[in-house]
């Protein structure tokens, strides 16, 4: 049953060029996940878009979902800076989809070996899709949920107005009323959307809701393949019985065998504690930001994998300065010598990425420059959501000598909310 | 449908509490983004007073330089030879106005790389005058331009306007200089004739904040050349970014002495174009006058003052460098550091506090994918 709503895995995964720069940011405990030089990368693309369509066709299904999991996965750890929620949704799905039978029927595999046709899958199979959804939703409206999202519409008001030029109702864009409408809006849909979904009389009514916004935050923003993995998505949340009809109307509807797929006990009792473990984790994810001090839209503790969507619009800039304890002599550090400009822009706004980049600054001095022991500081600004710029990091920090953690990191200054921007 | 209702309880408690919890947690100012400036009247401004002036003056003086080069290539003699250098002075200068202006028609030729790219790879130009390779046109390339003119009529031999002149009777290399200043002439009247015709029009109704419209523009191609300022022409030679090793040769004009006196112009230039002072020395709409318009402040302080300070700051500090800046970086190190420091100060008000609360799109920066 669940076949259907998987097909869209397959558009175009490779249609990414991989640049290569000359250092990769690391995610906290893969450290040890390189990217491969030269055209290894595009094979792994190639391996990438091939298990997709594995899925699509359900085609040595449970080999082409685990391939695919483990080769997209292996593309999102190898840089940081190319992290996107959306990209992280799709590893959550590839995750699932390799425990689930959704090449029981409309496959290949199926037509391979007839045996393996079934009629029906057991239902948490479609929950734990559904479920997934819902969190990513619900989440995302929930990180919507603070001042600068509600109370002073931004960053949409930064956005917004950068498409004046639409016809018709560009003009409605520079309207300071119109980004209120579309945060409140937005938050709003993402809190209640998997609620509406799930209602048999709201559903039809929630998914041309899907349909809209989904389109509208396509047409607005350049967030690729988010909005149609939604929209296809959450066609799940609709119940066999109208995936059937459409069947049957597209011609590919057959005479009801009424075999059931059941998983053996073991098996069951197995992935029951696994997916309870991987919902438990998922729920607690994207809560863990208040462990740590402070805003987590400035500190970014806590940020990743949490479904916070364009919740900032955030400039930096960082200097980096290299002193030699020993000679005193010291070195102000271009970033483009090391990083490519969209690295840089994103290094500037994480402290993480920010400490990985001083150890590495140490790195190259130690082994270029024969500084036995060198000492790394760097004058970090960002300017968050239309204000001007705070000071990011503690200026006087050598942080070459901080490790990374998980706990609070000291050297992040707090955000001083009576320094902001006013504006009349 | 029972089912929701429960679950809809649930949602909004959730909401309220979330909004009372986070009520405090980054004060909120009012209605950003908004702003009645008039930004046709500021690119109208900056259109006519400001950038199509500077690039007549720049065509203006690239012919004299074009014609006193001529004069010089026919009969080399020191006469001849001080006339060019006048007249390449003056051009130089005149330069250092407009090349803050990287967008539209002046990126469209890689104007500044193909006039401006320094230091100066000597051996390469000499290489290019033997080979008679008259092409100026490759942006990558340090082998052309007005470090070369700079090489060419103040670096020959010891230096010297006879040692100079002496070397121009060889025909390659009078051949060379004047299809240098040709091109120069002809790239400055292109990019003139553009802003002239075609491109005026449509900058100053480029109205917005987007990323391409004329404020995002003009706000980049001022900060991409600041940091030239501050990086290339003042930090590398003063050993700022190389463990205070210092770089003499790498100053923007070696050979004539003239580094200092172009990077203060650069600098005045960047004061200029941000306050809208005109070449008639009028001071019109500015970017000044938006951040007043939207009473931006930071710390406390409004930010307009902040910028105004510190380029004053930075003149003052680049003033109290003795020239020649090659010589400088060496015996005043502090001096060079200084000025270096004062003039980067500047970078986090104008790059990353105005975009910010003018609430432009900085593409500065492609994103290569998506952002989310």
């Amino acid at each position: 049953m669940a076949t259907g709503a998987f097909r869209f895995m397959a558009s175009g995964w490779i249609e990414r060029l991989y640049v290569e720069p000359d250092f990769f940011f690391k995610f906290y405990g893969f450290e040890w996940v390189e990217p491969l030089s030269g055209v290894g990368m595009y094979w792994v693309y190639g391996i990438v878009g091939l298990s997709a369509l594995g899925i699509m066709l359900g085609l040595f299904y449970r080999w082409s979902a685990l391939i695919f999991w483990l080769s997209f996965t292996y593309t999102e750890l190898t840089d940081v800076t190319n992290y996107l929620n959306h990209y992280y949704l799709v590893v959550l799905l590839g995750l699932l989809l390799i425990f689930l039978p959704a090449h029981r029927r409309f496959s290949l595999d199926v037509w391979r070996k007839p045996a393996l046709r079934v009629e029906t899958v057991p239902a948490w199979c479609i929950y734990v899709i559904m479920l997934q959804i819902g969190i990513v939703y619900f989440y995302a409206g929930f990180a919507k949920l603070n001042t600068d999202w509600l109370l002073r519409a931004m960053p949409l008001a930064v956005w917004l107005p950068t498409k004046a030029d639409w016809p018709l109702v560009g003009a409605l864009f520079t309207q300071t009323w119109a980004a209120y409408a579309f945060s409140w809006a937005g938050a709003l849909y993402d809190l209640t959307i998997p609620f509406f979904l799930l209602g048999r009389r709201t559903r039809p009514w929630a998914y041309a809701a899907v349909v809209v916004f989904h389109v509208l935050t396509k047409l607005l923003f350049n967030i690729g393949l988010f909005p149609f993995i939604m929209i296809f998505n959450t066609l799940i949340f609709f119940p066999a019985a109208v995936h059937e009809r459409w069947l049957d109307k597209l011609g590919y509807g057959s005479g009801a065998t009424g075999k059931k797929m059941i998983f053996p006990k073991a098996q069951m009792s197995l992935l029951r504690t696994g997916l309870l473990v991987y919902f438990a984790i998922q729920f607690l994810m994207p809560l863990r930001y208040l462990c740590y001090p402070g805003n987590v839209l400035w500190t970014e503790e806590g940020y990743r994998f949490a479904w916070r969507v364009m919740l900032v619009e955030k400039v930096g800039q960082a200097t980096f300065t290299i002193r030699d304890p020993q000679t005193g002599r010291q070195s102000e550090v271009d970033n483009s010598d090391y990083l490519t400009d969209y690295q840089e822009k994103q290094m500037a706004i994480q402290p993480d990425l920010i400490l990985q980049y001083a150890h590495h600054l140490a790195e190259v001095y130690r082994r270029d420059y024969g500084i036995t022991n060198p000492e790394v500081t760097v004058d970090c600004f960002v300017a968050l959501n239309g204000r001007a710029s705070q000071r990011l990091i503690d200026p006087n920090v050598n942080l070459a000598a901080q490790t990374d953690h998980l706990m609070p990191k000291p050297w992040i200054l707090p955000f001083r909310q009576n320094e902001i921007i006013t504006q009349r | 449908m029972q089912l929701l209702k429960p679950i809809f309880c649930f949602a909004g408690l959730a909401a309220l509490l979330l909004f009372a919890g986070c009520e405090d947690d980054m004060g909120g100012a009012q209605r950003p983004c908004e702003s009645d400036f008039d930004q046709q009247a500021l690119f109208t401004h900056f259109a006519e007073e400001i950038i199509l002036p500077g690039y007549t003056a720049l065509e203006l003086s690239a012919n004299n330089l074009h014609a006193a080069a001529f004069d010089f290539a026919e009969a080399p003699s020191t006469q001849t030879l001080a006339d060019a250098r006048a007249a390449f002075e003056t051009a130089y200068l005149s330069w250092q106005e407009v090349a803050q202006f990287e967008f539209g028609p002046a990126e469209a030729v890689a104007l500044r790389a193909t006039l401006n790219n320094f230091p100066l790879n000597a051996s390469a130009l000499e290489s290019k005058i033997e080979g008679e390779d008259y092409d100026f046109t490759n942006p990558n390339t340090f082998d052309k331009g007005f470090p070369a003119l700079d090489y060419l009529l103040y670096g020959l031999g010891d230096g010297s306007a006879e040692a100079v002149a002496a070397q121009f009777a060889d025909a390659k290399y009078a051949t060379f200089l004047t299809a240098q200043t040709g091109f120069i002439a002809d790239a400055a009247k292109t990019v003139s004739d553009a802003w002239k015709n075609e491109y005026r029009d449509q900058f100053v109704v480029n109205e917005g904040t987007a990323a391409g419209a004329s404020l995002s523009q003009i706000i980049n191609g001022l900060n991409e050349h600041y940091e030239m300022i501050k990086r290339d022409k003042i930090g590398i030679p003063a050993g700022v970014v190389t463990l205070g090793f210092t770089n003499p040769d790498k100053v923007e004009a070696p050979h004539s002495g003239l580094s200092l006196s172009l990077a203060q112009r650069a600098l005045l230039a960047a004061e200029r174009f941000y306050l809208g002072i005109g070449q008639d020395g009028q001071n019109g709409p500015g970017l000044d006058d938006y951040l007043e318009s939207v009473n931006a402040t930071k710390e406390g302080e409004s930010l307009n003052a902040r910028i105004q300070q510190q380029f004053e700051a930075a003149k003052a500090a680049l003033e109290a460098v003795p020239a020649p800046l090659r010589t400088a970086v060496d015996d005043n190190n502090d001096l060079a550091v200084t000025a270096y420091n004062e003039i980067t100060k500047q970078i986090v008000n104008i790059k990353t506090d105005m975009p910010s609360v003018l609430c432009v799109a900085i593409t500065y920066i492609d994103n290569p994918s998506d952002s989310d």
